[in-house]
């Protein structure tokens, strides 16, 4: 194995025993959990559920509605900002920067990092919820959902779109981590701007992660009176312009990474 | 070694009474929080809509005024601010959601610094309690966030009743009562809330950053769940819903249908028959009070135990 | 000394302000790589308007090099800026032929035990060690070898598998002492890394360092307790409000300070005698027999007139001579008579 595979291992695992030590990990699975408890309520307590076309709009809204803009918005900023701005906060990047590690070999290990957490955590989530809100009906129905329906096709559709939502999302707040001292701040303007593109123009509706993602999703959903409609982008257009602004994101961040100073400051 | 002279003696002036010890925090937090220009020019700006109240109140008193201001104007039928319950909420809502902001810049760096920078056992090797530190802090937001909410409420209210006489003042007395309490139960809330996310997470970016995810995203799960669920629950994680709730049962205490026509503008779903009970509403503001004084009770200690 | 144009070891800059030259005494020249020695040439460091170092040429060999000055003279801006952690506002730094813009290259030979004393969350001292070890590129046994190698030369075995937040203030001294020489560096970087340690562990951490040393690694140290840098450094770096005062071996260093005379113990069987005959010598500027009656301290602008006289005083007068001691040859003395009490450098 080559040294510079060895040593993005080694900062994936670093990363990842971080992540699982101290209570970094609570809030992004709470965050996690939140869609999943959800419909095990509607599986447990609800004695007549909606019938299988009504779960599957149920479940498109409440995927792009609620789990793409703030469960899976809010655990990527989470996880990804903390990366860099959490190591500065606790006077602990210093350890990284004694190694000899070439600077893309850390950026690269901490984003792959950030997206195995977020991917796994989210991308179970999706899967998960999406299951158990179509078994609200009964084992038959399901079955013939995934297997003989749409289903399955819906759900590995659900499931990359949101791989592809923490591939957005992360490069974009492992950045604002890099760049800004609060990135609670852009963090928040994301969240409003992500918010509010449903009622944007076209032109900056296509400046934003989520327009991308609902562009492929399998089930459309009506978003008011108020929306503006605007033509969705391909599959192609939407995962390659995701990957393009993501190798983008990463570059700038190698390059701010190379300059990196180390000033403990205090908050 | 002897000690042939005793030249060091114990301070003997004057010291602060025990039961204000606590405000020695609070003043130089203040001192701390008017330092950033921003925190500054948003305050004052957070004065905007009570000073168009103001004028508006003012100005429904004055029509001659209001007809020299504006003689295109037609001279208005009825009153031009109906100075009522649903003027207040309106007002109180707008003024909440600005105290959100407030709360977000001034709120963090009252207790995470301290944390981070192992600040607490200065504090407590003093002879000054958790107690007062928490109230010390507490005192900050809540003398800033009931400048900007209920003060200014009170103001249109005396206002109101100065023009419109003592038996507006008489008649309308709940509505002080409940600007007041509401107000008071908002800004206790806020705060104490802003305090526990900041002692918990110890980053104070993450911790204004929290601030507003416990607003937005058990919002979007009571919404989800309200949805998926066919219920009304899931209001009682909605800030806005939750509040709204307990500002209608004070504002509308003695009137039924008013209270009504409010909760259903809150709900949901509209013209259904079902919203919220105003003491699930209560009873959860309660919770969350006590869920955040349990948190700071855990959090602000003056060393922390590593095993 | 103007224009400080003295060779390497055993100098004082006696002129603080404009660029000093090199210590070969040549004007700058670029930088080229010296592959066996640290080179500062012409590094300042400012924080925003506050000077960190300025100007600094300074080369550093092999062994024990110390370095030396009060609290924001610069020493640990210049064990940073040495390190790669920060970049100097001017100038150029190498290590060992290695520029800091090259990690790979650069950290695998420098390690370094700075100041900061915190930790990432939930390792333990061996999880911590043998996790970063990865990063250095070794597979997971090696680093795991090489990890408690290093727990072990720093004697923190039985702590190696406790959480890192619970130790105490010299176990986690040593345990930064662990990451820094775990790799087997050839240059180490310690800034005050005695700081903490009880007289056992100091006098264990010292003894490591000469051995380190001994071996041919670049140790440099900086710490505040004098008598232990006069003990184990081969070389001193003096510095003061960013500026080098003095640098090289102390011995030399105070030789070149002629403003300030040595000062000499004679222990002898007639100090009266040698105080008479050491009074009519020019180069004598005080003399005074010791209480106890042993001894002569003879402070003299010229030490080898000194020796000459007291040669001539043991054959004229049969002087009987138990010991001949300099008395302000060490670092406290050189501190004082160039820094101070105050931190101020003396001109």
């Amino acid at each position: 194995m080559s040294k510079v595979l060895k040593q993005t291992i080694a900062v994936v695992g670093f990363e990842l025993r971080k992540f699982s030590a101290g209570r970094k990990w609570v809030f992004p699975v709470l965050l996690a959990a939140g869609p999943v408890s959800l419909v095990s309520m509607l599986l447990l307590f609800d004695s007549n559920p909606p019938n299988n076309g009504d779960i599957t709009e149920i479940f498109a809204v409440m995927f792009q509605t609620f789990i793409l803009r703030l469960v899976i918005m809010f655990g990527c900023a989470l996880v990804f900002s903390n990366l860099y701005r959490g190591d500065m906060v606790t006077r602990t990047i210093h350890f990284y920067l004694l190694t000899p590690t070439r600077r893309e070999v850390l950026v690269a290990g901490k984003y792959l990092s950030g997206l195995l957490i977020t991917a796994t955590l989210y991308g179970a989530t999706v899967a998960i919820t999406n299951i158990v809100i179509h078994s609200a009906n009964g084992r038959a129905i399901a079955e013939a959902h995934f297997y003989n329906g749409p289903g399955m096709i819906e759900l590995f559709s659900y499931v990359g779109i949101a791989v592809l939502a923490c591939i957005g999302y992360g490069s974009v707040f492992m950045l604002t981590g890099f760049l800004f001292k609060n990135p609670a701040i852009p963090a928040v303007f994301v969240l409003l701007w992500e918010s509010a593109n449903v009622f944007l123009p076209s032109a900056l509706k296509k400046i934003s992660v989520v327009h991308y993602l609902q562009s492929i999703t399998p089930v459309p959903i009506p978003f008011g009176p108020f929306a503006v409609i605007t033509a969705p982008a391909s599959v192609s257009a939407s995962v390659g312009g995701l990957a393009v602004f993501t190798v983008v994101a990463l570059v700038v961040n190698t390059l701010l990474m190379r300059k990196a100073e180390i000033s403990y400051s205090s908050d | 070694m002897g000690v042939h002279r005793q030249a060091y003696h114990p301070y003997k002036g004057p010291r602060t009474s025990e039961r204000w010890r606590f405000w020695i925090l609070a003043r130089y937090a203040f001192e701390r929080v008017f330092q950033s220009r921003i925190l500054v020019i948003f305050y004052v700006i957070c004065f905007i809509p009570t000073v168009i109240a103001l004028s508006a109140v003012y100005l429904s008193h004055n029509v001659d005024l209001l007809i020299s201001l504006f003689p295109q104007a037609k001279p208005p039928d009825a009153e031009l601010v109906p100075v009522n319950e649903a003027f207040f909420l309106l007002l109180m809502s707008i003024q909440a959601s600005l105290s959100v902001f407030v709360t977000a810049l001034v709120g963090p760096g009252l207790v995470s610094p301290d944390l981070s920078n192992n600040a607490l056992p200065l504090y407590f090797s003093r002879p000054f309690s958790r107690a007062e530190y928490v109230l010390g802090k507490l005192s900050v937001l809540f003398i800033l966030l009931s400048m900007i909410t209920g003060a200014p409420m009170l103001l249109i209210y005396l206002l109101k009743s100065a023009l419109a006489g003592s038996q507006w003042f008489i008649e309308n007395i709940h509505l002080a009562f409940a600007i007041v309490a509401g107000s008071l139960l908002w800004v206790t809330l806020i705060s104490l809330m802003s305090l526990a996310s900041s002692a918990w997470v110890r980053w104070r970016p993450a911790a204004a950053g929290m601030l507003f995810a416990l607003f937005f995203i058990p919002a979007g799960f009571g919404t989800a769940a309200n949805e998926i669920m066919r219920m009304t629950w899931g209001s009682l994680l909605n800030g806005i819903v939750l509040i709204g709730t307990v500002w209608n049962s004070l504002f509308f205490i003695n009137d039924p249908v008013g209270y009504a026509r409010a909760a259903d503008n809150l709900s949901d779903m509209p013209d259904s028959i079902d919203f919220l009970p105003a003491w699930s509403a209560w009873l959860m503001v309660a919770a969350l009070c006590a869920l955040s004084l349990f948190l700071l009770n855990r959090k602000i200690r003056a060393h922390e135990v590593v095993r | 000394m103007s224009g400080a144009n003295a060779s390497p070891s055993g100098r004082s800059h006696q002129e603080m302000s404009g660029a000093n030259a090199s210590p070969s005494g040549r004007s700058h020249q670029a930088i080229s790589s010296q592959p066996d020695q640290i080179v500062f040439t012409n590094v300042s460091k400012y924080y925003g308007e506050v000077l960190g170092v300025n100007k600094i040429n300074l080369k550093i060999g092999p062994g024990i090099t110390s370095l030396v000055g009060p609290n924001g003279s610069g020493k640990t801006t210049l064990m940073n800026l040495m390190t790669g952690l920060i970049k100097s506002t001017r100038g150029d730094i190498e290590v060992l032929g290695a520029r800091t813009d090259d990690p790979e290259s650069f950290y695998s030979r420098i390690g370094y035990c700075p100041q900061f004393d915190t930790f990432p969350k939930g390792f333990t001292g061996f999880g911590l060690l043998s996790s970063l070890l990865k990063l250095h590129g070794y597979s997971r046994r090696e680093a795991e070898e090489t990890a408690w190698r290093a727990i072990e030369q720093v004697h923190m075995t039985d702590a190696a598998h406790r959480r890192v937040a619970g130790y105490s203030k010299g176990m986690r001294q040593r345990i930064k002492l662990a990451l820094a020489i775990a790799h087997q560096p050839r240059v180490l970087v310690l800034d005050e890394p005695l700081n903490g340690l009880d007289p056992m562990a100091r006098a264990e951490s010292i003894g490591l360092f000469q051995k380190l040393a001994e071996s041919g690694l670049f140790v440099i140290v900086s710490s505040h307790v004098l008598h232990e840098i006069d003990i184990i450094s081969d070389a001193v770096v003096m510095m003061s409000n960013g500026y080098i005062v003095a640098e090289g071996d102390i011995q030399d260093v105070r030789e070149e300070m002629a403003e300030h005379p040595m000062e000499i113990l004679v222990r002898c069987d007639q100090p009266a005698l040698l105080a008479r005959r050491a009074f009519s010598e020019n180069h004598v500027v005080e003399v005074r027999i010791e209480e106890d009656g042993t001894g002569v301290l003879v402070r003299t602008r010229n030490l080898d007139q000194l020796y000459m006289l007291i040669n001539r005083v043991v054959l004229e007068e049969g002087l009987t001579i138990e010991g001949v001691i300099p008395v302000d040859e060490d670092v406290h003395s050189v501190y004082s008579y160039l820094i101070g009490s105050d931190g101020a450098i003396k001109l």
